[in-house]
């Protein structure tokens, strides 16, 4: 029980975090692309070197502060616009630099 | 930003995010618990974007914002495709285009009869 506390704690402080990047949009949504790989790099570094804090860091604040549904949504809204470049650019992008993000922690590690 | 929004983001996040843990600690493999948080998630968010009764931003930033955000997760899927050895890249693809149809989905349910912006 307590665990799930400190996991529900740690993950709304990630969503305001992300809220607050949220409002950052331009040709991309890039406060969400900021989210999404800032909480991949957090969740990489402690689940590699800081098993400790995996409950409060990767399930709890990196599963806050990234988010797959406004992706998605996102994504959907520019492919509504018929911004399909800017729409593949976008999943392009939120695959490819939280995982460049996790191979660099893994290098650096 | 006002300061109610941010407050409402955080018990939205907290309790989408202790929700995913009950079901990523309870299901038989993470693969699954991803599909079921990502895709639920993704659903619910175009759902709640549409629905005339969630139009309020409080409400926005509770279910929306909040909940099916912190519900679902990049960070974790990232994680199970690179630093697992069941990760697929084919996997993750797939999970991101099911992922717009589910965000669809949850649109048209929602209300929504043709394409358009909210």
């Amino acid at each position: 029980m307590v665990e799930v506390l400190v996991v529900a704690f740690a993950g709304g402080i990630g969503a305001v975090v992300r809220q607050l990047l949220g409002s950052f949009k331009g040709y991309l949504p890039w406060g969400i692309l900021i989210a999404n790989t800032l909480a991949t790099t957090v969740a990489a570094w402690a689940f590699l070197s800081q098993p400790q804090l995996g409950l409060v860091l990767v399930a709890g604040f990196a599963g806050g502060l990234s988010t797959f549904s406004t992706f998605v949504g996102q994504t959907w809204q520019l492919l509504a616009e018929r911004k399909r470049l800017a729409a593949f650019l976008n999943i392009l992008l939120n695959l490819v630099l939280p995982s460049t993000a996790v191979m660099l922690v893994g290098v650096c590690l | 930003m006002k300061f109610k929004l941010l407050v409402l983001t955080f018990v939205g996040g907290a309790v989408g995010s202790a929700l995913r843990y009950l079901i990523s600690a309870s299901a038989d493999s993470q693969s699954a618990a991803l599909w079921i948080v990502n895709l639920l998630g993704a659903f619910v968010l175009g759902y709640v974007q549409v629905a005339p009764r969630f139009k309020s931003e409080t409400v926005q930033a509770l279910l929306g914002t909040g909940f099916a955000g912190g519900f679902t997760t990049v960070s974790g899927l990232m994680i199970f495709a690179i630093l697992t050895p069941y990760g697929m890249w084919s996997v993750v693809t797939l999970q991101v285009i099911l992922g717009i149809l589910a965000y669809w989905l949850g649109r048209l349910i929602g209300g929504e009869r043709k394409w358009s912006k909210s």
